[in-house]
C-alpha cells in the first residue's frame, strides 16, 4: 500500500488514470470485495459484486469484449467511435457513482465502465488489452491537459 | 452487449508454433511473435499460447517469446502448458500473460486452482480440460490427451470452477483435428454445469462450424482453433463478417467499426 500511496502522491497533482479491478476500486470510497475495505475516495461510490445487478444466468466474471457506451463526453474518449469494443474481465463494478460515470457497458444491466472527476479518471476495462481502441484511449489520456471537463 | 470471442491457439515448442493433429504429427508453422501480430491485426479477440516444451531451455525460450509478444500485441494473452505451481503462474504473469490455463497441473494437484485463485483472482485462472468419451462417459485426460485419468469430466470441471477457476476451455479430443465441427454435445453438458465463461475447442474446420456453435449453444462464449487459422483455411476477418451476418455479436477492429 505504501508504494501505491507514493505513486498517487506523485500523480495526483497532474492527472490520474487507473485501469480495471483493484485500481479502479481504489479510486472509489469503499469496496465489498473480500470484506469491506476503504478506498482512496477520490471519486464518490462503492465497489460491489456484479451478481447483485445483472440477471441470473449471465456468466460471472464478465469476461470479454463489450461495446463502450459513452455517457458523458470526456477527453479520453476523443478517439472512441460508436460501437468500439474494449476488453473487460471483472466480477465487481463501481456502484452509486452515477455522477462520475462517463461510460457504461451493457451486460444485462449498464455496468460502470469508466468514471471521472476533475483530473482523475478510472477504467473498469483494460485499455492496455483493448487493441487499437484501447491504445487510442491511452493516447488521448496522455494528450489530455488534465483540466476537468465534467 | 458482450461479443463472442474468436481465439487462435498457438502451440509453442522450442520457440516455434506447431500444431498437432489429434495431438500427434507436429508440423512447424511460423514465428509466435509474427503470428500474434498478424492475428491481432486480423481481429483475433484473444490469443492462447500453449507451451508444449519439455526442457528447461525450451521453457526459458517460451517466456522470452511471451515477453516479446506482450510488448507488441495489445489483446489478452492466455498461457498454458507446464503450469504446475503458483510460482509457474507468477513466471508467466510477470512476462505479460493475462490469464493462465491449467490442465495436468490441476489434475495432479487439487490445491493449485484454489491457491492461484486466492493469490491472483479467479479471473486469471482458466481450467483447460482435454476430454474424451470412454465407455459412454466423458473422461478427463492428462498429459496432452495421452493419459486417461478415469475421472468423469463434467463433475470435475464443475469442481474446478467451484474451487476458483474463472473460465473453462473445453477441448474435445474426439473432435480435435477432425475438422467436422465442435463437440456440441460435450460443450452443452459443460455449459449446463458451470456459470463461468466456456471456450469451445477442438473440431473447427470451416466458418459454418462457428456459426453452428454459437447458434446451437448461446451459452458458449468463445471459439478456439489453431490449424485452420494458421494455414489460412479460415480468415478471422471473413469469419467475423459471416458471424455478424448471421446475427451473432462480434467485435470488429477500429477501422472496421461503425462510424458516426
Amino acid at each position: 500500500m505504501m508504494n501505491i500511496s507514493k505513486l498517487f502522491g506523485k500523480e495526483i497533482g497532474g492527472k490520474v488514470i487507473e485501469s480495471s479491478d483493484e485500481f479502479c476500486q481504489l479510486l472509489l470510497e469503499k469496496s465489498f470485495e473480500f470484506g469491506e475495505h476503504a478506498g482512496l475516495g477520490l471519486i464518490p461510490g462503492e465497489v460491489r459484486p456484479i451478481a447483485g445487478v445483472i440477471p441470473a444466468g449471465l456468466k460471472i466474471p464478465h469476461i470479454g469484449w463489450n461495446a463502450l457506451e459513452t455517457r458523458k463526453p470526456h477527453p479520453i474518449f476523443r478517439n472512441v467511435r460508436p460501437g468500439n469494443c474494449v476488453y473487460f474481465v471483472h466480477s465487481y463494478y463501481g456502484a452509486n457513482c452515477d455522477d462520475s460515470v462517463i461510460a457504461t457497458a451493457e451486460y444485462g444491466a449498464p455496468l460502470t465502465a469508466a468514471v471521472a472527476k476533475g483530473n482523475v479518471c478510472g477504467c473498469q476495462f483494460h485499455p492496455e488489452k483493448s487493441g487499437d481502441v484501447g491504445l487510442g484511449i491511452l493516447k488521448a489520456f496522455c494528450e489530455w491537459d488534465g483540466v476537468a471537463s465534467c | 452487449m458482450i461479443t463472442k470471442r474468436i481465439i487462435p491457439c498457438l502451440d509453442v515448442k522450442d520457440g516455434r508454433v506447431v500444431k498437432g493433429v489429434n495431438f500427434l504429427g507436429l508440423a512447424d508453422v511460423s514465428s509466435p511473435v509474427k503470428l500474434a501480430e498478424y492475428y491481432s491485426r486480423c481481429g483475433a479477440d484473444e490469443l492462447v499460447f500453449y507451451d508444449i516444451t519439455a526442457s528447461a531451455e525450451g521453457r526459458a525460450l517460451f517466456t522470452d517469446i511471451l515477453r516479446q509478444v506482450a510488448e507488441r500485441v495489445f489483446i489478452p494473452l492466455t498461457v498454458g502448458g507446464g503450469i504446475n505451481t503458483v510460482s509457474d503462474f507468477d513466471r508467466v504473469l510477470k512476462c505479460g500473460a493475462d490469464k493462465v490455463s491449467v490442465n495436468s497441473g490441476a489434475i495432479r494437484n487439487p490445491n493449485l486452482i484454489p491457491a492461484a485463485a486466492e493469490r491472483y483472482g479467479s479471473q486469471c485462472v482458466v481450467i483447460s480440460a482435454d476430454v474424451k468419451r470412454v465407455d459412454g462417459q466423458f473422461r478427463v485426460f492428462a498429459k496432452g490427451g495421452r493419459e486417461d485419468t478415469g475421472m468423469e469430466a463434467v463433475g470435475w470441471i464443475a469442481r474446478c470452477v467451484e474451487n476458483g477457476a474463472g473460465e473453462v476451455v473445453l477441448n474435445s479430443i474426439d473432435t480435435d483435428g477432425v475438422k467436422g465441427g465442435f463437440d456440441l454435445e460435450m460443450l452443452n453438458a459443460v455449459c449446463e454445469a458451470v456459470s463461468v465463461p466456456v471456450i469451445a475447442s477442438g473440431g473447427a474446420g470451416c466458418i459454418q462450424d462457428f456459426v453452428t456453435l454459437f447458434k446451437a449453444l448461446p451459452k458458449v462464449d468463445a471459439g478456439l482453433a489453431a490449424s485452420i487459422f494458421h494455414f489460412g483455411e479460415v480468415k478471422i476477418s471473413d469469419l467475423k463478417r459471416e458471424l455478424a451476418a448471421e446475427g451473432i455479436n462480434v467485435r470488429f477492429n477500429k477501422e472496421d467499426s461503425i462510424s458516426d
